[in-house]
């Protein structure tokens, strides 16, 4: 299972972005081993269409079957549900990405 | 080590600490928790027939106060069971209800557009709220869930209610 978490930098301990399809980065996890990789957002300055473009680019090239984030707009839950991606909204008090490996008890953030 | 050295790393620590306290304290207002709709707007907005105005003025109504409306005005709830449906507070309702109609109002006055966009809105029925890291999650496989996809803890509610 392949996780989407929107950053605002590429870093174990960065700050969760608020927006989804316009944040400078993703945090791109997957669950089971706990390997993950930083990828550059490029729709994030495009004029329109940035939550169908994200979608299609996270759940097509890069695999991507969930999605975090603190809030989802309404285009891309309509996608999810479409494609059967789960939606994950995160805890409110959760602002930083290695809060979130910490909760999530991720093996190799074991220095938490 | 010296204990300049110690010195250096204690203040080094503590101001991390300053800024951590300060950015999330002081600086940054707590989010929106999310409300449940149950339809989503058809439509983006409405224009006043016979509109000549100016095209870059509107009012932007949130997915919430529409549904606020739709559940209070439109399908006459009564706001208890109408905060119980978007999963918000009594008075929360309230104060969203009241800011809507104060936009219906200004846009019917003014003769300006509504446009019904943005808010923290999620649509669905199925969606899952943990009890122990307060994370919210759909189900879109209809899998059996057996605990939060976040903690793994199993004290788990579904949020809101079908009308």
């Amino acid at each position: 299972m392949i996780a989407a978490i929107p950053v605002e930098s590429a870093s174990e301990n960065a700050a969760i972005s608020m927006r989804f399809a316009r944040s400078g980065f993703f945090c791109i996890l997957n669950r089971a081993t706990g390997d993950m990789q930083f990828v550059e957002n490029e729709f994030a300055s495009s004029k329109q269409g940035a939550g169908k473009g994200v979608f299609n680019w996270l759940t097509g090239e890069l695999g991507v079957t969930q999605f975090m984030g603190h809030e989802l707009g309404m285009k891309l839950q309509h996608l999810a549900t479409e494609k059967k991606v789960q939606l994950i909204i995160l805890p409110t008090n959760l602002t930083a990405l290695s809060g979130l490996f910490g909760l999530m008890k991720l093996q190799r953030i074991s220095y938490l | 080590m010296s204990l300049d050295k110690i010195l250096d790393a204690l203040v080094c620590v503590l101001n991390k600490c300053s800024i951590y306290l300060c950015r999330n304290k002081f600086d940054m207002p707590r989010p929106r928790l999310a409300t449940v709709v149950q339809k989503p707007p058809r439509i983006k907005g409405f224009t006043p027939v016979g509109f000549y105005g100016d095209a870059t003025k509107s009012i932007v109504m949130n997915i919430e106060e529409y549904e606020a409306i739709r559940l209070l005005d439109y399908e006459h709830l009564s706001q208890l069971k109408a905060a119980e449906c978007m999963n918000v507070s009594r008075p929360t309702l309230t104060r969203i209800y009241e800011r809507a109609r104060l936009k219906i109002a200004t846009a019917l006055t003014e003769v300006l557009p509504v446009i019904i966009e943005g808010g923290t809105a999620l649509f669905s029925e199925q969606w899952i709220t943990c009890l122990k890291c307060e994370g919210v999650f759909n189900n879109p496989t209809k899998a059996e869930i057996n605990g939060c996809v976040i903690c793994g803890h199993s004290d788990l509610t579904t949020m809101g209610g079908e009308q």
